[in-house]
């Protein structure tokens, strides 16, 4: 289960960059792109967290505030 | 009350406050790789990329000055910053406490605790514009000191409050959260850049076949160089090297990394901030730039520098979504840690109270759109004021007993305001400001590069009369 939400996030990712990839290049129409990353969004989110949450846990990082 | 619960009511409690991390606890290279690429993807560079456009940078100036001034940011975490902290394993703060005192530290926290208040009011800021892309309020112009409009009031304190209670409250949740979105949020700034990139080619004409061709375009459209607009600093190659490599100094130079690198196993791994560099310091404010730049290319008379609009327009909703999580995910933490530094000076008061006390500061200091306009300038100063402690760490490391001196003298001492610290501190900033005001208001950029050494100068020279004083006393 947990291989299988890591892989469909790590396509949602995929799926979020390349049409902007493909509106580079010509191929595709920006308000499509728009609604192929909003759609990568709400995949990555909803699987990300699936098996993200319990994995983060407090980190080195809490220590400072960035720019 | 369960270890959960604890660790929720005191989420900035961390391991080994006040004891070097064990060899047990260090972590890998990987660990400050994710971090720092994650990290320096915030809010903030969705304003800072188009300000340099502001600034009126060229293509070779704001390409080769990120190079070369994120280059020497990474020089800096592997050099100055990670060799201390791998050998001496503690925070910041101890650190400082040991050389220079409780209440010397005190100050400094609370200096750094004004400071991140107004940077996460530039946050809450960069949050509420992506409210006005949905309510059509009137939203700040780019001089804009005071805020114009009933309705950007109203969207920063519903941002601003609903950030800091959440600070409050959930510290962790959102840092969690935080972790999620960071992957997704380098890959929507890097949607950014080639959203702008291709309506730059598609409003031009341009042919793009060749680098050279691209190059050309950049030079000719993008970062055309010229005049700033009206109201900026104009920058060149050197304000913009600087600015990279300054714009973290508290962290990398100023030394709060240490709180960081204590956990790494090398102080090679000081280059893992090479990820943060060059993916939010180089990818993301070139990309924020390209899609500033386009609105200017547009409509010359468009020079709001809002992160929303600028979003909203080249990804829609997810580039909308990427704003709100950019400056919530920052403002959050940042707030918290200004709460943290604050209740420091106050300890009897409930963490709870004063983290939502800062963040109503925050609130009200992102009403002011002039802190998120001018962050070019306010993160120099940022820099600066912290920088001379960095300075101070690092001669009372490597170089205080090579003149018979003592390190860690406030530890020694039992003294709680070590004065040479302090002096180099107080005299150091005069120094800086004294050049800022002497030689032009664009020194601030510049300046603590000579201040560094100002510091390191006057706390040894300050030390051999002060510690000379006391010395016996400390013998005996």
């Amino acid at each position: 289960m947990r291989t299988t939400l890591q892989i469909i996030s790590w396509l949602s990712l995929v799926a979020l960059v390349v049409p902007s990839i493909l509106y580079l290049a010509g191929s595709m129409e920006l308000d499509r792109i728009k609604a192929y990353m909003m759609a990568a969004t709400v995949v990555w989110f909803v699987s990300a967290s699936l098996w993200m949450w319990k994995d983060t846990g407090p980190t080195v990082e809490e220590e400072e505030t960035v720019i | 009350m369960s270890e959960e619960q604890k660790t929720q009511q005191d989420p900035g409690h961390s391991e080994f406050e006040r004891e070097p991390v064990p060899r047990r606890s260090l972590l890998g290279f990987k660990s400050f790789i994710g971090m720092y690429a994650g990290e320096h993807c915030a809010g903030t560079e969705l304003m800072i990329g188009p300000l340099f456009v502001a600034a009126g940078v060229s293509a070779f100036d704001v390409v080769v000055g990120l190079i070369v001034g994120n280059a020497l940011a990474v020089m800096s975490w592997v050099f100055l910053c990670a060799p201390i902290a791998t050998r001496v394993r503690l925070t910041l703060y101890y650190q400082l406490e040991k050389i220079c005192g409780r209440n010397l530290v005190t100050l400094y926290n609370l200096a750094n605790g004004v400071m991140f208040c107004f940077l996460a009011g530039a946050m809450i800021t960069v949050s509420a514009t992506a409210v006005g892309v949905f309510f059509k309020f009137p939203m700040p112009e780019l001089n804009d000191m005071y805020p114009n409009s009933a309705g950007w009031i109203l969207a920063v304190l519903a941002v601003g409050a609903l950030i800091a209670v959440v600070a409050a409250y959930g510290y962790q949740t959102v840092a969690k959260f935080a972790n999620i979105a960071s992957p997704w949020m380098v890959l929507v700034f890097l949607a950014f850049g080639f959203v702008g990139l291709r309506q730059f080619i598609s409003v031009t004409g341009a042919e793009i076949s060749s680098p050279a061709e691209l190059w050309s375009l950049a030079k000719t459209t993008i970062w055309k160089g010229g005049d700033p607009l009206p109201g900026q600093t104009k920058f060149t190659f050197w304000h913009v090297m600087f600015f990279a490599w300054f714009c973290n100094m508290a962290m990398h130079v100023g030394m709060s990394d240490l709180s960081v690198f204590r956990f790494a196993k090398k102080s090679w791994y000081g280059i893992a901030s090479g990820t943060g560099m060059y993916v939010g310091h180089f990818m993301a404010w070139i990309s924020a730039s390209i899609l500033y730049a386009f609105q200017l290319h547009v409509d010359p008379s468009n020079t709001k520098v809002l992160p929303g609009p600028l979003a909203y327009e080249a990804c829609g909703i997810a580039g909308l979504i990427c704003v709100i999580i950019a400056g919530w995910t920052t403002a959050n933490p940042t707030i918290y840690r200004a709460g943290l530094a604050f209740q420091a000076i106050m300890p009897k008061t409930s963490r709870f109270k004063v983290t939502l006390v800062t963040g109503l500061i925050a609130t009200i200091a992102a009403m002011f759109p002039a802190i998120a306009m001018k962050l070019l300038d306010f993160v120099a100063l940022y820099g600066m004021l912290l920088m001379p402690m960095g300075a101070v760490i690092f001669v009372d490391f490597w170089l205080i007993r090579k003149f018979g001196l003592q390190s860690n003298y406030a530890e020694l001492s039992g003294k709680t305001f070590n004065w040479a610290a302090g002096l180099a501190w107080f005299l150091t900033l005069g120094f800086c400001l004294w050049i800022i005001f002497q030689y032009g208001q664009d020194k601030k950029f510049f300046v603590s590069l000579p201040g560094w050494f100002v510091a390191a100068g006057l706390y040894i020279v300050i030390s051999l009369f002060y510690q000379k004083k006391i010395r016996p006393s400390v013998a005996a």
